[in-house]
């Protein structure tokens, strides 16, 4: 932890602020907060609605999918712009936080595509999975 | 530029004592943690996500595996789905407000109103973990480990992703011991302040630099409650 040996001597209060900023970021904390929570509840709903309602009707389940991706990351962006305070930084020290993580898509797409390779590769050249052996449908099962 | 003028701005710069970015040390030290375990977990997630991928046919649907309130004597309700967990977020949004109360507060030299919003940070973490109990167990119970699947949450093709529970309790396990660590540096928060420590220092840098974990741990949570609840 931060023990520095200038303890003894008063050190800058960086992140002092006047009345009116304060004020106004108290507000901005409420609003943020208030969106954060109707994106989680549209959310919830929506999956929920999916699965009883759309996917019946022939929903794509990629619909849902960018639906929620999109919604989480709006509460990233949102949590880490004003509760992480990251909107008042200096523009460069925004860039070292914000270019790494770009580096991220193309790992997360990477990773996806791979996956649907493999599932490709399970399947034979009519697109049919093989059939599990006896042993496979009991391995993994927990017997009460 | 004169050559005595360049040595003027390199003195400056370089022999230290300027924060670049106007960030201190120790804030710029806890992004990049940050940004490192958000590569631990994105690589959790994406793991999960192209493991699930190569067979889709035997995971479970989250809704069904998560349809109840795994607490003793409301666990009788049945399908409420994802109920639970959404508590569980809305837990963890509102310790993350309080948490950015309690650094505004810092930023005005309050201490009680520091100390004021510590508090349900704190409470707010240690229920988040008390229900993350209750779901864990819940889900032992019921017959879902690290290496097995009750037989009800097979997939569509009949049989059962045992790797499943592998996947769920290391990532939730991850995200629990950062919440519970979480925890521990906010009480060692509540401690400092009490003892009037950052009052004597001149800044309370240190309440911001947790809350940036804090809200770390609740954005991971987000993630993590995308990928396993709503997926």
């Amino acid at each position: 932890m931060e023990h520095n040996h200038e303890e003894h001597i008063k050190q800058e209060n960086h992140l002092a602020m006047t009345e009116s900023e304060y004020k106004h970021h108290k507000s901005d904390v409420w609003k943020t907060t208030i969106l954060l929570s109707i994106v989680t509840i549209v959310e919830v709903l929506f999956a929920i609605f999916y699965e009883k309602s759309l996917a019946p009707m022939g929903w794509p389940l990629w619909i849902l999918r960018v639906f929620l991706i999109v919604m989480s990351l709006v509460k990233a962006v949102y949590i880490m712009a004003v509760f992480m305070h990251v909107k008042h930084e200096k523009k460069a020290m925004i860039l070292t936080i914000t270019v790494p993580f770009t580096l991220l898509i193309w790992m997360i797409i990477a990773f996806l595509l791979d996956g649907e390779s493999w599932n490709n590769y399970n399947k034979n050249r009519f697109g049919e999975k093989p059939n599990p052996s006896v042993i496979e449908q009991h391995k993994g099962v927990s017997h009460h | 530029m004169s050559a005595q003028a360049a040595n003027m701005d390199a003195k400056v710069s370089w022999n230290g004592g300027v924060e670049p970015m106007k960030a201190s040390y120790g804030k710029l030290m806890m992004w990049y943690f940050l940004i490192s375990d958000t590569f631990t977990f994105v690589a959790f997630l994406v793991s999960y996500a192209s493991l699930r991928m190569t067979n889709s046919d035997s995971w479970p649907q989250a809704s069904k595996v998560f349809s109840s309130i795994p607490i003793p004597g409301l666990d009788q309700i049945k399908d409420m789905p994802l109920v639970f967990v959404s508590f569980m977020t809305f837990v963890l949004i509102i310790s993350s407000v309080t948490m950015v109360r309690a650094v505004q507060e810092g930023a005005m030299m309050n201490r009680k109103g520091v100390i004021k919003n510590l508090l349900p940070t704190i409470g707010f973490g240690i229920l988040f973990l008390l229900c993350q109990y209750f779901e864990w167990s819940h889900l032992i119970h019921h017959g879902m480990t690290m290496n097995t699947m009750p037989a009800d949450f097979a997939g569509q093709n009949g049989l059962v992703a045992y790797q499943f529970g592998a996947f769920f309790f290391t990532i939730t396990g991850f995200h629990g011991m950062h919440v519970l660590g979480g925890v521990i540096l906010n009480l060692y928060l509540l401690i400092r302040t009490a003892k009037g420590d950052f009052e004597r220092l001149g800044h309370y840098e240190m309440v911001e630099k947790i809350g940036l974990y804090w809200h770390f741990v609740d954005l991971v949570w987000v993630y993590v409650f995308l990928a396993f609840y709503l997926m």
